[in-house]
């Protein structure tokens, strides 16, 4: 199985979701690891800006070929954007997981979370479990 | 454990996703995914390893007059190489398996059964056998698919004879890079040009690479079910399990053409009698604006009214929006209907439209 592609300075969870912070907010997608699994992605459903998000449950659903799989969100918050862009290119997610693949920005409720993510090593080293 | 076929670690080294399909360890699809095999099939050539559906030998002087009672299709009139699409069914006209009958000669009959039914078709086939014998090939038989617009390209550097005269559902004896073959035309993807190989197991990677060998200027992709699914969807083929089971009525999947009523098989009189009565529900095709794919059990809805529920669903790469086959009421969706279908919490319009969503070109 070919490696991952796993960025540096990112903070990821055991669901494949990845999270880059600034500040207070939090931009959320899926890795390399996630897109690769899912195959060919034709449709992304995200949450409503506004919306709340609850660490580790279902924000957003991803539709691959043959199946829908839900996104974990990796932190509590505000929904405070959602690239739209995906609506109309999901591939993206594919072709681009970590920067145009963006899925949603949270601002977060509880950063304490963030202590219950893996870094780039942690996060390679259980890849490798799997 | 799941079984495997021969290929097994062949498709590992590709680096396919296997997953459990029916009892077997299948790739459903390989680095390259299911959009780009599915393209290749319908542009240039995909192989599939179908190694895991059944070939069952029936000889003998009641071997005609067996299978004329036992399958749904008249098999009168068949010319050596011949094969007919036919269906299995039980006393009361459901299906218990789709299967392609081929006569190889007087008395010997070669059917292709699917995986997952093979074993009971085995019985079933067996409890209507009178002054002819069974064998089941399928230990020592690998399949194997090679389909789209390249394959004749492909099969002429590695077949002893000719194909070009091969004509739709004939298969002729040969040998494919040296090895003894049966090949057929005909597969499971709508592409007119495609065949469906019949090999000694022991020989399965040698020929699965020799055809990746010869194919590779061709453009051939290894595919995977995934493929294999958006392909035969495509085209409305029904798939065991799905459009055809013991709780769907063949006349319901729109099969009449895969029956002869008049003739006095296992089922065919409750058909008949379903024909007199009339049908309850009718399989259709609905066609999405969107992408969003509804999936095998989704409910159907015109405004408040179910309908009926999703068969099979999916996305349609040639056609580039979500597709699906729905068993609803019968006249509760004509031609030109929207219909919503109802995925996780929202409902989705479709529409409902002609028989098959893609046709490849000739």
């Amino acid at each position: 199985m070919s490696s991952s592609n796993v960025p540096a300075g990112l903070k990821y969870s055991k669901e494949h979701e990845w999270v880059k912070l600034d500040g207070n907010v939090a931009t959320i997608g899926i890795t390399d690891h996630a897109q690769h699994a899912l195959g060919d992605i034709v449709f992304v459903e995200l949450p409503k800006v506004g919306s709340a998000a609850v660490y580790m449950k279902p924000v957003g659903v991803v539709e691959s070929v043959k199946a829908a799989s839900d996104v974990y969100s990796p932190v509590s918050g505000k929904v405070t954007a959602i690239n739209s862009d995906l609506t109309g290119a999901p591939e993206t997610l594919n072709t681009g997981c970590y920067d145009a693949g963006w899925m949603v920005k949270i601002e977060l409720s509880n950063p304490v979370e963030l202590e219950k993510l893996l870094d780039a090593t942690a996060y390679s080293a259980f890849l490798a479990t799997l | 454990m799941a079984s495997r076929t021969a290929l097994y670690e062949t498709h590992l080294a590709l680096g396919a996703k296997v997953i459990d399909f029916g009892g077997w360890d299948m790739p459903v699809d390989y680095p390259t995914h299911i959009l780009q095999e599915h393209f290749a099939t319908r542009q240039n050539a995909g192989l599939f390893d179908t190694g895991h559906m059944g070939e069952v030998l029936i000889e003998g002087p009641g071997a005609l007059d067996s299978l004329q009672a036992a399958v749904s299709r008249d098999l009168d009139g068949m010319e050596d190489g011949q094969g007919r699409y036919t269906l299995l069914c039980n006393e009361r006209g459901t299906v218990i398996d789709d299967l392609i009958v081929f006569k190889q000669a007087d008395a010997k009959y070669y059917i292709v059964t699917n995986a997952g039914t093979r074993i009971n078709d085995i019985a079933v086939l067996q409890s209507r056998l009178k002054n002819a014998t069974l064998t089941d090939l399928t230990p020592q038989t690998h399949k194997l698919d090679l389909q789209g617009p390249k394959t004749f390209d492909i099969m002429s550097q590695l077949c002893s004879e000719p194909l070009s005269k091969l004509k739709r559902f004939r298969m002729i004896n040969t040998t494919v890079a040296g090895v003894p073959a049966i090949v057929s035309r005909s597969g499971y993807t709508g592409e007119k040009n495609g065949v469906e190989l019949f090999f000694a197991k022991s020989e399965a990677v040698h020929v699965w690479n020799a055809i990746m060998e010869a194919g590779k200027p061709f453009g051939v992709l290894p595919c995977g079910l995934g493929a294999r699914d958006t392909l035969r969807l495509e085209c409305c083929l029904p798939l065991y399990g799905h459009e055809l089971s013991e709780d769907i009525s063949p006349l319901e999947a729109g099969l009449k053409w895969a029956m002869t009523l008049e003739k006095e098989f296992v089922g065919a009189a409750a058909l008949r009698a379903q024909e007199r009565d009339g049908i309850p529900r009718t399989l259709v095709a609905l066609k999405f604006a969107g992408r969003l794919p509804a999936r095998a059990g989704h409910s159907i809805f015109v405004g408040d009214d179910k309908i009926g529920e999703v068969t099979s669903g999916t996305f349609g790469p040639s056609v580039n929006s979500a597709i699906a086959l729905a068993l609803v009421r019968t006249g509760s969706a004509p031609i030109g209907a929207t219909v919503q279908a109802e995925v996780r919490t929202s409902r989705i319009d479709a529409v409902v439209v002609e028989k098959p969503f893609y046709k490849p070109a000739k």
